[in-house]
């Protein structure tokens, strides 16, 4: 990783996914405005820790993570949502400069329907002496009927 | 269980939280948005987004647990059927078991789910654990 925000790649289609295959790494916005927003569609409220800061909740983690693959891959009109995973590795404060990489986990077809699952993996910028911090992980599947584009 | 169980509170998904959703998310997959375009897919009509409910349960446990859901939590979602526009979900969190650890700290292991009231249909599982301080 650089220290720098890298180009999105350009949108790849589905024919071309295949496990194992990575994502330029991606900023992620953890501006307040974007958390506030995601948090205010859903009616929810930014927690705080002890000390009053305002931490990231997992679910937005988990949206900004699954924004990247959108970023990445074109998925046909009416894809959905099959399943979700967010783990938060450390308390995430509000404006946290952080970069999300995420890799195709598995391209399968079962009953009608394609499934593409993908981990993600979200660490801070590096720092001066290039070290980064791993702050969550997660993994999201979409599915689609099999053969639409 | 403990006293944290049970529901949390109740949500009326509308189309206009959608959209303001797949303005925040950058989610503009029309079977959310176009009515016309949902009305062609087997849903019939729009849906919300799976992003909706999982934002849901997270946000109960934010309730029960405050920054420690924030700062430690998993969890797994399974959405196993859509949330569309006029629906009102009870989203429920239920404490299932408490681990001790050696640092002092605790794990606790948590079943939320999303049920639409009427009639009534389970929405949304998940799987959480986090790690809450000792009282």
């Amino acid at each position: 990783m650089t220290s720098s925000a890298p180009e999105p790649n350009a949108r790849a289609g589905l024919e071309t996914l295949h496990p194992g295959q990575e994502f330029t790494p991606t900023p992620l916005d953890l501006s307040r405005e974007a958390v506030v927003g995601l948090l205010d569609s859903i009616e929810a409220t930014l927690p705080r820790d002890e000390n009053g800061v305002e931490i990231v909740p997992p679910s937005v983690m988990a949206s900004l993570s699954l924004g990247v693959l959108l970023q990445h891959v074109s998925l046909p009109l009416g894809s959905l949502h099959a399943s979700q995973e967010i783990r938060v590795l450390s308390p995430i404060p509000v404006g946290a400069r952080a970069l999300c990489e995420a890799v195709v986990a598995n391209v399968s077809n079962r009953a009608g329907l394609t499934l593409v699952s993908l981990d993600f993996n979200v660490e801070s910028y590096p720092d001066e002496a290039g070290g980064s911090r791993q702050l969550a992980t997660g993994a999201g599947t979409v599915m689609f009927p099999a053969g639409t584009e | 269980m403990t006293e944290n169980t049970g529901p949390v509170f109740t949500r009326t998904v509308t189309q206009e939280r959608i959209a303001a959703y797949a303005e925040a998310s950058g989610d503009h997959n029309p079977v959310h948005l176009d009515a016309d375009f949902a009305a062609t897919t087997r849903f019939g009509g729009t849906i919300a987004h799976g992003m909706i409910l999982f934002g849901y349960m997270s946000e109960a446990l934010s309730q029960v647990y405050g920054a420690a859901w924030a700062g430690t939590g998993r969890m797994r979602a399974r959405f196993r059927a859509p949330a569309r526009p006029g629906d009102v979900v009870e989203v429920s969190a239920e404490e299932r078991s408490r681990q001790p650890r050696d640092d002092g700290t605790i794990d606790v292991h948590c079943i939320v789910e999303c049920w639409k009231a009427e009639p009534r249909e389970r929405l949304a599982t998940g799987d959480a654990t986090l790690t809450v301080k000792e009282q």
